[in-house]
């Protein structure tokens, strides 16, 4: 019954087994990456975003457009960094308990990013009189879509990691957006106001780095230390030293974020 | 009869003419162009999704192994296959694939093309012939989301809920009801939808999974039973299969009296804690918020923005290679654009008062859809946050807007009520 | 020689259309492609109209198409030879009696037909609607008023497809249409009426046997006109009393397969 053109890949399909590694060896040595992102150009004014629903309440924070901020020192907030290697150890003290808590908060997503690991408990909470909705619209996992009343809360939790950050909306009011990065492992990091992150507790050795930014995506090209250097698809290795690795200034051009 | 059988026929005529054999000319240039029809069809193929290969930059021989992988993993459209793992019915795919005949027993075949692909296209893409003309657009099945179900907001339907879509239809949409094709026949679609939707949900992680890739791969997906089985396939397959066991309970209403429970369900539309109101307006007209999109379109309007600002990118910085190179994907970007891609519309939240309702009218039914929400719609799912009683009186509040007239309550109805439906 | 074949050919030819016409009515009744079985109470009444009009158009035809034959055969040029044929200019006679007939004709057919058209469109039985049956592309949706005879209020039923109507009884339709033309086809009740967006029209019948029936649409309404079927069944008051009462159930449902409690 099988066409022939189909016998080749079926046949592919079915014979070959993937023996799986069990995950148990322990890393000697324990390292961190850190570095600061660099915005080139005159630091952009965040444009001010029309409130048009429950305006009494949210009218009064001069909310802005969070895609790209940068701050006084032209550090650039926001940008997620996350080791993309598969099977990695894991520091013994990295154990997730805690849920993270992502607050609708003055009507916008606080923190605008926000990082959980599989399994980990996302904690969606609402701080303001208003009701709101959270629209977490990842690919991998169910997307959710839960109705969240003054200081109600709901907890989200996802079963696999997702290569592309989800977007975090509210339907009720259109302006607001957020971001969950969904990885399987703890190290990940979201850069703070001054463009600055720090990943702890690495395995020692080499390990791939992606960087991400939801106005540029995957960032193809920044400048570190002077030196023009690509990572395509965001992707960059990285040599872990006991003693702390330091990626130094990664200076971004304006046009990156056009 | 028309231009090409009359030169046919010119072509096949003696010279000298008898009556007769001119009568029997006519006869066979009437004939001619059927029976042409019938032997050129070529034969039906799934369109890939190329919204999603732009979007992901696939190269062609990508796209050629994805086609390759999805053809070994479900077949064609005529020949539809099935492994294990999707727990689908062969048989009942057979009935519903193909084109149009019927078999040695007479009975028919080829029922999707008969019945659906008119509007959700051959690969239930919900891109058929008519699907321009239609508002709302009909369902793309390749996404895996499916709106009116009796279980949770991520979760997919059961093959319950498929068939009663099937046998109501979708009133306030272009979707009709199938109920009088009889229940094999529904059945057999219905087993067709869930095949076609895991193989779009499968072609979607296919593709999405190029971007995964580490470069040792050089740009190739591992076509290993475990990969293909176990990272693509099953993840989609078991999660139909979950549905199935993944109802919803529904408490019983509570027992108050039903004008207490409308007006308490009032109260709850127009409060902050359900905030219905916000979208489905102070009047309920549904003219609360009137440019949101459904996941379906967002997907189209995002890219089709990302696309935009593709298009204002300096090419500057770029080698020449990285230039011709991307400009080969815009332009391949924009032709899928225009011709893969239907254009984005706002979707309307649910005028209330119409008694339209196109998940089904039951108090149950609108149950399900306040505690789930609607997948793919704006609509948040409320569970957790209403208790079931809550939710009920607004069902039955609801339920009361068509006939509330002139903010009163009760069974004496007017005119405006009955003009309204 | 062949020209007088080719003389007899085209008059038989000629002689065949009245004979097959008249066999193809014949045949047809024994091979169910007549009329549908009527179950209507004014159907004898339409059908008998039709009979009366076949027979008379029936007889007309045979007689023209005879004319024609027994013409084509006796002035045929090969057998009569290279005769003259004469100019005639008119004949005023003639002329007076093929209007004045058929005239005469139309209008008895005009006035005999008055009852049977005020009937099914003239005189509608003085009650609220049965059924309201909206048409729409492509599929019939309809909506019964419930216990209180009244649309538009929360104990209406809504269905699709799936007309009940109880037998004897006069059985009053609002028929309306939600986007274009279609025609409300009831072939075993006799009754076709087309369906017009932004009127609601009545249609009205009596069933007299019960029974499962087409409902079908006569007015090319899109590209889907060929699949938009319902379906009629005919019962007893109790009967379709026992249905409505049923679907309301179902439609109230709070919980799942409430069917089962009813078994």
């Amino acid at each position: 019954m099988v066409q022939p053109s189909l016998r080749r890949p079926l046949l592919t399909l079915l014979g070959s087994v993937l023996v799986a590694l069990p995950v148990c060896a322990q890393a000697a040595e324990w390292g961190s990456i850190s570095g600061r992102f660099v915005y080139d150009g005159d630091a952009p004014t965040p444009p001010k975003l029309t409130v048009d629903k429950d305006v009494d309440v949210c009218g009064k924070h001069n909310l802005v457009n969070e895609e790209l901020i940068v701050g006084e020192d032209k550090g650039i907030a926001n940008i997620v960094i996350f080791v993309r290697d598969r099977k990695i150890d894991v520091h013994p003290d990295l154990k997730a308990t805690e849920p993270v808590v992502l607050d609708n908060l003055n009507c916008r997503f606080a923190p605008h990013v926000v990082f959980v690991q599989t399994g980990q408990d996302l904690l969606i909470k609402n701080s303001d009189p208003v009701g709101h909705n959270s629209n977490v619209a990842t690919l991998k996992n169910p997307a959710s879509n839960t109705l969240i009343p003054a200081s109600g809360e709901t907890k989200v939790t996802f079963r696999s990691d997702e290569a592309v950050p989800a977007a975090v909306t509210c339907n009720i009011h259109p302006w607001m957006k957020g971001w969950v990065v969904v990885r399987d492992n703890p190290y990940a990091a979201v850069t703070g106001e001054d463009g600055s992150f720090t990943i702890e507790k690495l395995p020692a050795g080499e390990v791939e780095l992606q960087f991400w930014h939801e106005k540029a995506g995957y960032l193809d090209s920044m400048v570190i230390n002077g030196k023009k250097t690509s990572v395509k698809r965001g992707r960059m290795d990285v040599e872990v030293e006991a003693d702390g690795t330091d990626l130094g200034e990664m200076v971004l051009d304006a046009s990156v974020f056009k | 009869m028309n231009l090409p059988s009359a030169t046919a026929c010119k072509n096949n005529q003696p010279t000298t003419t008898a009556p007769r054999l001119s009568l029997a000319c006519l006869g066979v240039c009437c004939l001619l162009p059927i029976l042409a029809g019938c032997g050129q069809t070529p034969a039906a193929t799934f369109r890939p999704n190329m919204v999603e290969s732009a979007k992901q930059r696939l190269q062609p021989e990508q796209e050629q192994q994805v086609a390759t992988i999805l053809e070994a993993m479900f077949g064609t459209p005529d020949n539809p296959v099935v492994l294990p793992e999707t727990g689908l019915d062969i048989a009942k795919l057979r009935l519903a694939a193909g084109p149009v005949h019927s078999d040695i027993v007479g009975r028919k075949n080829g029922l999707f093309r008969e019945h659906c692909s008119h509007c959700h296209g051959v690969t239930g893409d919900g891109m058929g012939p008519t699907a321009a003309f239609l508002n709302p657009y009909p369902r793309d099945y390749r996404p895996g989301w499916f709106k009116f179900k009796s279980t949770e907001r991520a979760d997919k339907p059961t093959h319950a809920d498929l068939v009663t879509i099937l046998n109501n239809g979708i009133y306030g949409t272009s979707m009709p009801s199938f109920e009088l094709l009889g229940e094999t026949k529904v059945d057999a679609l219905v087993e067709y939808v869930k095949y076609l939707s895991m193989r779009g949900e499968a072609e979607l992680s296919l593709m999405r999974y190029y971007f995964e890739l580490d470069d040792e791969d050089e740009g190739k997906l591992p076509e290993t039973r475990d990969f293909l089985i176990e990272e693509i396939l099953l993840p989609v397959a078991e999660r139909w299969q979950e549905a199935e066991d993944a109802v919803i309970e529904v408490p019983e209403m509570p027992e108050v009296d039903l004008t207490e429970s409308i007006a308490m369900g009032k109260e709850l539309f127009y409060g902050n804690k359900a905030n219905c109101v916000k979208c489905h307006g102070v009047t309920a007209l549904g003219d609360g918020q009137a440019n949101d999109y459904d996941d379906w379109n967002k997907v189209v309007k995002q890219w089709s923005a990302e696309l935009q600002s593709a298009h204002e990118t300096s090419t500057s910085d770029m080698t020449s290679e990285e230039r011709s190179e991307h400009r080969a994907w815009l332009a391949k970007s924009d032709r899928v654009l225009a011709g893969d891609a239907l254009d984005p519309r706002t979707i309307q939240p649910r005028n209330l008062r119409q008694a339209i309702y196109r998940g089904g009218r039951r108090p149950l039914d609108l149950y399900y859809r306040i505690h789930a929400g609607i997948n793919g719609a704006p609509m948040p799912a409320a569970a957790g946050t209403l208790s079931p009683d809550e939710i009920w009186h607004i069902v039955n509040y609801i339920r009361s807007l068509p006939y509330e007239f002139d903010g009163e309550l009760g069974a004496d109805r007017s005119m405006v009520a009955r003009d309204r439906l | 020689m062949r020209n007088r074949l080719a003389g007899l050919f085209w008059s038989l030819l000629f002689l065949a259309v009245p004979v097959l016409g008249v066999a193809v009515f014949a045949v047809a009744p024994s091979i169910d492609v007549w009329l549908p079985k009527d179950v209507s109470a004014h159907g004898k009444e339409i059908d008998s109209l039709f009979y009366f009009i076949l027979a008379l158009t029936g007889v007309v035809f045979i007689v023209t198409e005879m004319l024609l034959f027994w013409f084509i055969w006796k002035y045929d040029v090969a057998a009569r030879g290279e005769e003259k044929a004469t100019y005639i200019h008119g004949s005023h006679t003639l002329e007076v009696i093929w209007t004045i007939i058929p005239a005469v004709v139309m209008l008895f057919l005009a006035i005999y037909q008055m009852n049977a058209w005020a009937d099914v469109k003239m005189r509608r039985p003085v009650m609220k609607p049965t059924v309201e049956v909206v048409a729409r592309q492509f599929e019939w949706r309809l909506r019964y008023p419930g216990p209180d005879e009244e649309l538009g209020t929360p104990d209406d039923l809504f269905l699709v497809n799936d007309l009940h109507v109880p037998v004897d009884e006069d059985v009053l339709v609002q028929l309306k249409s939600m986007d274009v033309l279609h025609s409300f086809f009831l072939p075993n009740l006799r009754i076709k009426q087309d369906a017009v967006p932004g009127m609601k029209i009545p249609v009205w019948f009596k069933a007299t046997e019960t029974g499962q029936y087409d409902l079908v649409c006569a007015e090319l309404c899109g590209w889907g006109h060929y699949k938009m079927k319902g379906r009629i069944t005919i019962e007893s008051r109790e009967d379709f009393d026992a249905w409505l009462e049923q679907k309301y159930r179902e439609q109230e449902a709070t919980q799942p397969n409430p069917q089962e409690d009813m078994l």
